[in-house]
């Protein structure tokens, strides 16, 4: 009686701690204050015509002090931002690079490597970046000092970094998908993805789950975990895969690609990542498709060769038209960065960056103890700290983040068990959990032949000593024989 | 055009004074926070791991006894006095807080065997007398100079016993009632004693209609007042009413309980006056209800010798017993398995233990003549905690506790070093049961007739009534 009751009276516990977040939630959303941006057409015009310098009349002061560019001619140029939005670092294809505090107009570092840079990407804070040039790839700190170089990263074409898990990756051109442990320095992952050639292969994150997805030139998009050597998921897409991205929530995915069967060949599919067979809906580009960019409010940013082209609210269900446009003032676009925190989208070009507005591109309410663009040194090293102390294991990686620490419904372990399971009954098929040549089972039954052979060797040795002395073998088997033959 | 980009005003973000805390801001977004379940899994881990690295339970030893102690009682007004009883017949008043001797009386001639305070309702309010009893046949009520806790101003001898009581035989246990002035002794037999008269005026031997045996240990109910339970040597547990007494001079019994080993201590849970529990000879501790004596309401299994001692805090949620395999373990009252488990490289036998009235510390007695004193909860923090430490160690708890059925925090959270000797028997014990269980099981399997399988909480007893 007592088991029950107190279990009874543990749910109405739940039940009221539930309804206690949901009132304390209430109360925490008043207290935040901002608003998403917004952009709204004037009658008879829609918002994407207006371009930037159109925009600018109209904006605030703050606002257009960061519209800017950051020319150089040694492009084109990757951009990657820091976790708080405030620092944007830049690589050329030619060996430059370029960090800035953005907002304030600032370059902080400027350097060339005399090596092709192919990538670059912030690390977990401002104060190192990782960049994915010649042979290998390198880190660097805040003040342009090399501090390592990964040599098992050869050839990098494509950067990542999983905050949560403190992990770099870089996609090598011979096709390998390596994951690197930045704060041990161990090799989490290195995974074959079995694609040929990898230049030009998008490498997108899905921030929900940390998964990795590469966009193959056969059209496939597949996803990565760093605990198994198989792809999570195998999607058919297109003829070939040229951008990839994925939303905050990580339900949806947008490839950007080629497909040869059709008219209109550039285009934009949308997927929902749960139910990858087919797309949701789709968009045509006017030329091939160099990035795509999902913002953390859901704003996609397409960009072909002179044109970025945003759609608002167009992942789970098909925008109409285009939200805005932004038009290279006679440079390619190359790759594309929403700002953390900010309504800005950053451009990599051939000649530069440009930092164009987009509002209603960033969540304007942000996490202190997540990212915070207004962290002091203090605030920053702490949050360091309690990165590296809850780092989260690379074999955490999968499809769904719930499952981790959750309860099984099978109970004891998952593993070879649960995919031998009758679905319908739960019992489990001993038989076909005993099925397959496991390294385990190769080792076992090698044993058990190694033992056998030792016995029959040993047998033969003891017959032939025996006919050596002119005795019978002990009849054993074949009957009781002699009583005198055991004293033998 | 209407067109307002997000545009933050960076005064409201970021702190004015250098006095102020840097502003926080949160955002119960879920998309904001990925991996949430996994991340607070991690923060369990290290907050299981925290909890491991802060437990020290050891707070001091108290070695003024030169003999092994052999019972020990706490002042149930006072959360810094308790006695000590030793086998060299001394008894000791201790300040627990001060971690000093405040008297010391050379009480008996034999092994002090049994101590109680009596309760303040006895004599009026004052809760400054204590009895002893020994295997010198003589009970003494004693008083402390000073009720409460200051002890400076009295640190004078108390040489003199209030009164004195002889028995016909060397005693082994005393409890005193909570509100009569009669308290029961154990020997060969119970007996009932007044404080007016120097003769008991009741035995609960064979009269009473059960076999007369050795008592081991003797407890009033606090609520219903005028019944007790008593722990025998032919392993039973008998609950008596002295009420019955004045009229035929023997006791009743209201039911007894006859396990497979002797209890060696029985203690009422002080917040649900039906429960009681008993220390066993076999290594447990079984919780009964006194009105189903049949059956065990709880088995708390986890000592691997004859447990010698129990006592409950004063919340009645937990309790403490000592055994002799050199450890003192912590239970939740529920719960089948024991919280934690003390032990010391010196630590002999354990006789006796106490829970402490903040029900904060726990206090042993062991061979080894040493009074330890270890904290009630191994891991926490002794003296003050700041809010924001307090908040720190709340949440810790509370992951903990979310994710305690996860193997990465269990086995962090439950794993306890033991005497090397423990682990041996341990082992054994292990493997004694599970070829105990593969037997069963083979019978069950192959025998025509059905066996009977017996529950855990009735597969202890022998007979009851």
């Amino acid at each position: 009686m007592g088991v029950y009751d107190k279990a009874s009276a543990e749910g109405r516990d739940v039940l009221k701690q539930y309804r206690r977040a949901a009132k304390d939630g209430k109360v925490v959303e008043r207290l935040n204050a901002e608003a998403v941006g917004y952009l709204e057409a004037d009658e008879g015009e829609k918002t994407y015509q207006y371009r930037q310098q159109d925009i600018r009349e109209q904006v605030d002061a703050q606002t257009k002090r960061k519209m800017y560019n950051i020319g150089r001619d040694f492009g084109p140029y990757s951009v990657s931002f820091d976790r708080t939005g405030n620092y944007m670092a830049m690589g050329g294809t030619q060996g430059n690079i370029v960090i800035s505090h953005w907002k304030d107009r600032k370059i902080v570092k400027e350097m060339h490597l005399g090596e092709q840079i192919r990538d670059i990407q912030y690390l977990h804070n401002h104060l190192l970046f990782a960049v994915a040039q010649g042979e290998f790839t390198h880190i660097y700190d805040d003040a342009g000092l090399e501090i390592h170089r990964l040599s098992s990263h050869t050839r990098p074409q494509r950067l990542s970094f999983l905050p949560y898990h403190m992990l770099l990756a870089s996609l090598t051109t011979s096709s390998r998908l390596v994951y690197q442990d930045i704060s041990t320095g161990g090799i989490a992952g290195a995974i074959d993805i079995k694609s040929g050639h990898t230049g030009g292969m998008p490498l997108a994150q899905n921030k929900w789950n940390a998964v990795l997805g590469t966009g193959h030139q056969d059209g496939r998009v597949k996803l990565w975990s760093p605990a198994t050597n198989k792809p999570l998921l195998t999607v058919k897409t297109m003829s070939t895969v040229t951008a990839l991205d994925f939303d905050r929530s990580g339900r949806y995915m947008a490839v950007g690609g080629i497909d040869i069967k059709n008219p209109k060949p550039h285009q934009v599919q949308v997927y929902d990542v749960r139910r990858p067979e087919r797309p949701m809906h789709s968009y045509f580009a006017h030329d091939s498709i160099a990035d795509i960019r999902i913002s953390d409010t859901g704003v996609m940013a397409v960009a072909t060769r002179r044109r970025v082209t945003m759609y608002k609210e167009g992942l789970r269900t098909k925008a109409k038209s285009s939200y805005m446009q932004h038009i290279g003032e006679g440079t390619d676009f190359h790759d594309l960065e929403f700002c953390p925190h900010e309504d800005f989208l950053a451009c990599g070009t051939a000649k530069g960056a440009t930092f164009a507005v987009v509002p209603g591109s960033a969540d304007p309410n942000f996490d202190s103890y997540e990212s915070n663009p207004y962290q002091t040194k203090k605030q920053r090293q702490e949050s360091e700290v309690k990165q590296l102390i809850e780092k989260l294991k690379p074999d955490q990686i999968c499809l769904d983040p719930t499952r981790i620490g959750a309860v099984s419904t099978h109970g004891g372990r998952a593993g070879r068990g649960d995919q031998c399971r009758d679905k319908k009954t739960g019992t489990i098929d001993e038989f076909k959990l005993a099925r397959g040549r496991t390294r385990a089972v190769k080792r076992l039954t090698g044993k058990l032949k190694t033992q056998a052979e030792e016995e029959r060797r040993k047998a033969q040795d003891a017959n032939i000593e025996r006919a050596r002395k002119g005795k019978t073998a002990p009849k054993g088997k074949q009957g009781r024989g002699d009583v005198l033959d055991r004293f033998t | 055009m209407k067109v307002k980009p997000l545009s933050r005003n960076t005064d409201e973000y970021v702190k004015q004074n250098k006095e102020d805390k840097d502003r926080v801001r949160r955002s119960i977004n879920p998309e904001v926070h990925p991996m949430q379940q996994a991340r607070e899994l991690q923060r369990a881990v290290n907050a299981a791991k925290m909890e491991r690295m802060f437990a020290k339970p050891f707070v001091a030893a108290l070695d003024d006894h030169t003999d092994a102690i052999s019972t020990l009682s706490k002042h149930p007004g006072s959360v810094q006095t308790f006695i000590s009883g030793c086998y060299d017949g001394q008894v000791k008043v201790w300040n627990l807080h001060d971690r000093v001797c405040t008297h010391t009386i050379d009480a008996h001639k034999h092994v002090v065997t049994g101590s109680c305070f009596i309760p303040a309702e006895v004599e009026a309010g004052v809760s400054n007398l204590f009895m002893t009893c020994s295997a010198d046949k003589t009970v003494k009520i004693w008083s402390l100079p000073n009720t409460g806790d200051e002890y400076t101003s009295s640190l004078s001898k108390i040489s003199e016993a209030r009164s004195i009581f002889t028995a016909d035989e060397g005693l082994r246990c005393i409890d005193h009632h909570f509100s009569k002035d009669m308290f029961v002794t154990g020997g060969s037999v119970a007996q009932l004693w007044d404080h007016a008269s120097d003769k008991p005026i009741s035995r609960y031997g064979a009269e009473s209609g059960i076999p007369a045996s050795p008592v081991l240990s003797i407890a009033f109910n606090q609520a219903e007042r005028d019944s007790f339970v008593c722990a025998t040597a032919d392993n039973r547990i008998t609950l008596f009413d002295t009420r019955a007494s004045y009229s035929d001079r023997a006791g009743k019994v209201v039911g007894f309980t006859q396990l497979q080993n002797v209890t060696n201590m029985v203690k009422w849970n002080p917040y649900q006056p039906n429960n009681f529990v008993a220390a066993c000879d076999d290594g447990n501790l079984y919780t009964y209800d006194r009105r189903m004596l049949g059956v065990h309401r709880n088995v708390h299994k986890g000592h691997v010798l004859s447990v010698m001692a129990v006592d409950f805090s004063p919340t009645g949620r937990e309790f403490v017993s000592a055994s002799y395999d050199n450890t003192v373990r912590l239970w939740d009252a529920d719960s089948g398995t024991s919280r934690d488990t003390y032990h010391g490289r010196r630590m002999n036998l354990v006789r006796a233990v106490c829970y402490s009235m903040d029900s904060k510390y726990v206090i042993s007695g062991s061979d080894d003549a040493n009074i330890r004193i270890w904290k009630a909860n191994a891991s926490a923090k002794v003296g003050p905690v700041k809010a924001r430490e307090r908040d720190a160690i709340k949440y810790r708890k509370a992951l903990t506790d979310k994710f305690k059925h996860v193997e990465e925090v269990s086995t962090i959270l439950n794993n306890r070093h033991l005497p090397k000797r423990v682990q041996a028997i341990r082992k054994q014990n292990a493997e004694i049961l599970t070829t105990r269980r593969r037997k069963e099981k083979n019978v069950r399997a192959n025998r025509k007739k059905e066996v009977e399988t017996v529950p855990e909480r009735k597969a202890h007893i022998r007979d009851s009534m």
